[in-house]
């Protein structure tokens, strides 16, 4: 069973970067244009892995953050894996909540770090998105588990399907959309607004990283809100995270298409609409678990 | 479609298809008026420096070089490519091309240039015109043969000779 | 074509204000006034006339008559009028009133004035304003007795405008990966909220006017004139031969008139889809901007087969035009033009409906309508806020008044507002154009027989995609003695601080954008007072 775990991972760790390529290509249809080869952001990631290795000025603690995320964030794609096809704890579904939002919170904590204005505006930026969409995410986190009785891969045998229980996963799918930095949500990057905001000062190997660490989250929270889904139709715990992945790629190339049909929001105008979005979700999601529907 | 309606800028993009070229493989679009890089036609160029004249930013210049020499250079680097040497050209040397991939790794190959022998004066030797501008004046007005064979100089000094010897005064000079 | 009572009207305001000449020809009105009473005479013609301010001209006029003049020029549209208002300054003492209390869109032409000619203005603060700071003083490029290749040797100096107390301050600019022409932004932000703007330019200022006085020829500098601006060059080239024509009375043929006014309106469709495509690029909508630069695509290639050049058309020359329009290229107009008016239609119809760009359009960027007639701004900023006025109606040149065309004004006076005009506007141009070709007169394309006076003063405009052009010439010998423009641009950069102020900073690219700037042409600084917390270094377009 491990040996699946395994494969998974890898899989996990390469495939984000070539569906990046594979969502520049369908970009580049919804342009008519040709646009590049669908190996394309691999070529970038290793060409800048090539490059020389520049620490920007004023920066402090970048460099061990932009690792330790970058760790942080392999290390929940493999324990997620792991604990799909042979759980570790009764808690795992906690344990992989917790390393979520230390995973964002690491990935957040480096622009932050920049002395640079853009930088930092693109970081406020997205500080005040997470507050809405991580408060959302645990939150919906805790009433799957309170709902299915789920509270790790091993206990997924009892679930069954009920409309409350989709509508949480529904909106964990935007959650997983927003906080993927996709348009309309890429408002910390936003290049001709704020430079690229919290890109701007990273180069080289430094912008590697970043851009993977990026794809690798990109990666995970669609298989995060995938595997929830799954659980309550498949029980055995290799074929859940297969069929996952499988979705996760299906879901990737449906967010591509939805990025490049919208136009980009503004902090004030994406919090205060997720926040209505979620409460509004969330809401009849209890009102239906009361009312059993 | 009512609020969904901006979907349908896919059905636009399937419309459109794919538009980009995969240039240089692919031929450019080019029209059939397109005004390109000049083409001077050293056989037929007298060396009358119209173009030099005509010409906005200074691509086309005239210069007296080495022993008896005129040349008419063309640096593609300050082309415009507005033509209006070809407009003004009395031999219709200049031609125009569709030719518009000129960038080099050699500056060099942005130069051309068309070397003029300067007719020489049959009274004083000294250095005037070209030999093919004085054989188009001779040409195209046979009456000039008198004295298109001497330097503008000579020329002015014959008149002013002329006109002395009419009024029986002095001259000027 | 203009009523006599109205030029009477004009002596007579003229006349009682003090104006020691008075002289009338075509559609201008020469006014020559006193210092002392031309402020006087400017307040009536800006607000009680209710004129607008087009620009001023500073001119070395000592090899003429031994004195430095000032040419107000402004602008009676509803009367397809100009009015040219001479003052003389001597060149030892050369002081002029200032009248940009009186016409605060006359602010930057005295200091461009000041800066290049040495025209002191009394009543203003002056500073600094065109040149480089460490620029000689006491040496004006536009004076006669400068050399046009005369190089001082400048240090190098910095950008800052002014130093911000807080200690978040990058000096980035006007070089920088995210900025598309060289110009410095300097927005002061609070939180996400800007409350103060400042702006430097002329990184790119030519000297093209004093090249075109020196170094060239009139005919040569058509071509010049058409290097002014990279996306509405062939307007300036119109602008400029044009007012070589009427100071020389030459009649251009008819024919040539209308191929001018076709390819103008060529060049709008092409401007207006690029810009609409940028607007949707700074929203993030960069399907919107592929696709609006693809129906672009098209109209480039129309235009180069028209002209021989996809930009920088070269078609134009004083008398007429060089190429002419056959019937095989006619239809290929229409056809085009069929495609173009199809794709574009569905294009503005499904960017409209994308919410989030409907959103960030609306209520952002506002500029009220009396800020903008007291700014005289131009083009579709001034058509976004109210002000009904195009010089395509208001005094026609080439074959506009064979067309009709309906002239579209919105009053919000935000960004949607100049969104929609400039949308309205690529349709009235495909119309434009398919009039024309319908009517387009059977003959010559360019005047026989031209000769240009020494001496002749004229002024005229053309409509632009981004507002009027207006050029002023003095004739001269083989060249113009003074060949004075002004681009668009220049008179809308002004209302930008009042669009900006209290906007939300992610905004404020599209804002920028929306006045459709174009900074080679244009080029100035622009300084305002006060403000703080952050410094920030604004990427914008092109």
């Amino acid at each position: 069973m491990i040996e699946i775990a395994g494969v998974s991972i890898l899989v996990a760790l390469f495939i984000p970067t070539l569906l990046d390529g594979v969502e520049r290509k369908i970009r580049a249809r919804i342009h008519s244009r040709i646009g590049p080869p669908i190996l394309q952001t691999w070529y970038d990631v290793l060409k800048l892995f090539g490059k020389d290795f520049f620490v920007p000025a004023n920066a402090v603690h970048t460099v061990m953050l932009l690792f330790m995320s970058l760790a942080i964030q392999i290390l929940l794609i493999g324990y997620t894996c792991i604990a799909v096809v042979a759980p570790i704890t009764p808690y795992d579904l906690v344990v992989i909540a917790v390393l979520a939002i230390i995973s964002q919170a690491a990935f957040i904590s480096i622009p932050l770090t920049i002395a640079n204005p853009f930088s930092i505006i693109g970081a406020s930026r997205e500080i005040v998105l997470m507050l809405v969409n991580e408060g959302a995410f645990l939150a919906l986190v805790g009433l799957y588990a309170y709902y299915t009785g789920i509270t790790a891969f091993s206990s997924i045998g009892g679930a069954s399907p009920t409309l409350y229980t989709l509508l949480t996963i529904f909106a964990l799918y935007i959650f997983s959309y927003v906080a993927s930095s996709r348009i309309p949500f890429d408002i910390a990057e936003a290049e001709p607004e704020i430079a690229s905001g919290l890109l701007i000062e990273l180069s080289g190997p430094l912008l590697g990283v970043f851009l993977y660490t990026l794809h690798l989250k990109r990666f995970f929270f669609k298989l995060f809100a995938s595997l929830l889904l799954l659980a309550l139709f498949i029980k055995t715990g290799a074929l859940l995270l297969a069929s996952s992945i499988v979705l996760t790629i299906v879901l990737w190339l449906v967010y591509a298409v939805i990025a490049n049909i919208l136009g980009r929001s503004r902090v004030d105008l994406a919090s205060i609409t997720l926040l209505k979005a979620y409460l509004v979700i969330i809401a009849l999601s209890v009102l239906g678990y009361f009312l059993e529907v | 479609m009512g609020k969904l309606g901006f979907v349908k800028i896919l059905v636009i993009a399937a419309e459109a298809g794919r538009v980009t070229r995969k240039y240089p493989y692919e031929p450019p679009l080019v029209s059939s008026d397109f005004r390109g890089k000049i083409e001077i036609d050293e056989t037929k160029c007298i060396g009358c420096g119209s173009c030099v004249l005509a010409c906005p930013p200074n691509a086309l210049v005239m210069s007296d070089e080495g022993e008896g020499y005129r040349v008419l250079k063309y640096f593609v680097g300050r082309c415009i490519f507005c033509w209006r040497c070809i407009d003004v050209c009395p031999v219709d040397a200049i031609k125009g091309t569709r030719e518009f991939e000129l960038a080099t790794d050699n500056v060099e190959d942005l130069d051309e240039a068309v070397i003029h022998k300067r007719a020489s004066c049959t009274e004083c030797n000294g250095l005037y015109s070209t030999v093919k501008q004085k054989a188009y004046v001779m040409e195209k007005a046979p009456i000039t043969e008198n004295y298109v064979d001497k330097c503008p100089e000579c020329r002015r000094n014959k008149l002013l000779r002329a006109f002395e010897k009419r009024r029986g005064g002095e001259s000027l000079e | 074509m203009v009523n006599k009572q109205i030029i009477d009207n004009y002596r007579e305001l003229a006349l009682s204000l003090g104006a020691s000449d008075f002289a009338h020809s075509g559609d201008t009105v020469y006014i020559v006034v006193d210092r002392e009473r031309l402020r006087g005479l400017a307040e009536a013609l800006y607000w009680k006339k209710n004129c607008y301010f087009r620009t001023c001209a500073a001119t070395d006029e000592t090899k003429i008559n031994g004195f430095l003049a000032l040419y107000h020029i402004f602008g009676d549209d509803r009367n397809g009028l100009n009015i040219v208002v001479k003052t003389y300054t001597e060149p030892n003492n050369p002081v002029i009133p200032s009248i940009s209390d009186i016409v605060p869109a006359a602010d930057w032409c005295e200091l461009e004035a000041y800066d290049l000619v040495g025209v002191e203005f009394s009543g203003r603060k002056l500073y600094r304003f065109m040149l480089p700071p460490t620029w000689p003083k006491g040496l004006y490029p536009l004076r006669k007795d400068t050399p046009y290749n005369y190089r001082p040797g400048l240090p190098v100096s910095g950008e800052r405008i002014s130093e911000s107390p807080v200690s978040a301050v990058v000096p980035v600019g006007p070089y920088h990966p995210a900025l598309h022409e060289p110009e410095y932004f300097e927005l002061y932000v609070e939180g996400e909220k800007v409350v103060d703007v400042k702006y430097r330019g002329f990184h790119v200022h030519r000297g093209i006017e004093k090249l075109a006085e020196t170094r060239m020829t009139y005919q040569q500098i058509n071509f010049l004139a058409e290097r002014i601006c990279g996306i509405c060059g062939f307007e300036h080239s119109v602008c400029y031969a044009q007012t070589v024509e009427k100071a020389a009375k030459i009649d251009v043929p008819e024919r040539a008139l209308f191929i001018r006014s076709i390819v103008l309106e060529v060049e709008r469709i092409h401007s207006h889809l690029l810009w609409i495509g940028v607007a949707a690029h700074l929203l993030g909508y960069d399907t919107g901007f592929m696709h609006s630069w693809r129906i672009r695509e098209l109209v480039m290639y129309l235009a180069e087969l028209l002209t021989g050049s996809r930009k920088t058309y070269g078609i134009n020359l004083i008398g007429g035009v060089r190429k002419d329009i056959n019937e095989e290229k006619k239809k290929k107009i229409l056809e085009t033009l069929e495609l173009v008016e199809k794709d574009f239609k569905k294009l503005v119809d499904t960017m409209l409906g994308v919410p989030e760009l409907v959103k960030r359009l609306k209520g952002t960027g506002i500029l009220p309508r009396e800020e903008a007639r007291k700014l005289s701004v131009v083009g579709p900023v001034a058509r976004g806020s109210g002000l009904d006025r195009d010089i395509r109606r208001d005094l026609p040149y080439a074959a506009y008044s064979y067309a009709e065309f309906k002239v579209p004004v919105y009053d919000d006076g935000d960004n949607l507002s100049r969104l929609l005009v400039r949308v309205d506007e690529v349709l009235g141009s495909i119309s434009i154009i398919r009039q024309l070709l319908d009517q387009l007169p059977r003959g010559e394309i360019m005047a026989e027989d031209i000769e240009i006076p020494e001496g002749r003063i004229a002024t005229s405009s053309v409509e632009a995609p981004r507002g009027e052009n207006v050029h002023f010439i003095i004739t001269g010998r083989g060249k113009p003695y003074r060949w004075r423009i002004r681009a668009p641009t220049y008179q809308n950069i002004p209302a930008l601080k009042i669009m900006l102020e209290g906007e939300n900073l992610a905004d404020a690219p599209l804002t920028i954008a929306s006045i459709d700037p174009c900074f080679s042409c244009t080029d100035r600084i622009y300084v305002i007072r006060g403000g703080n917390r952050y410094r920030m270094i604004l990427p914008r377009r092109y």
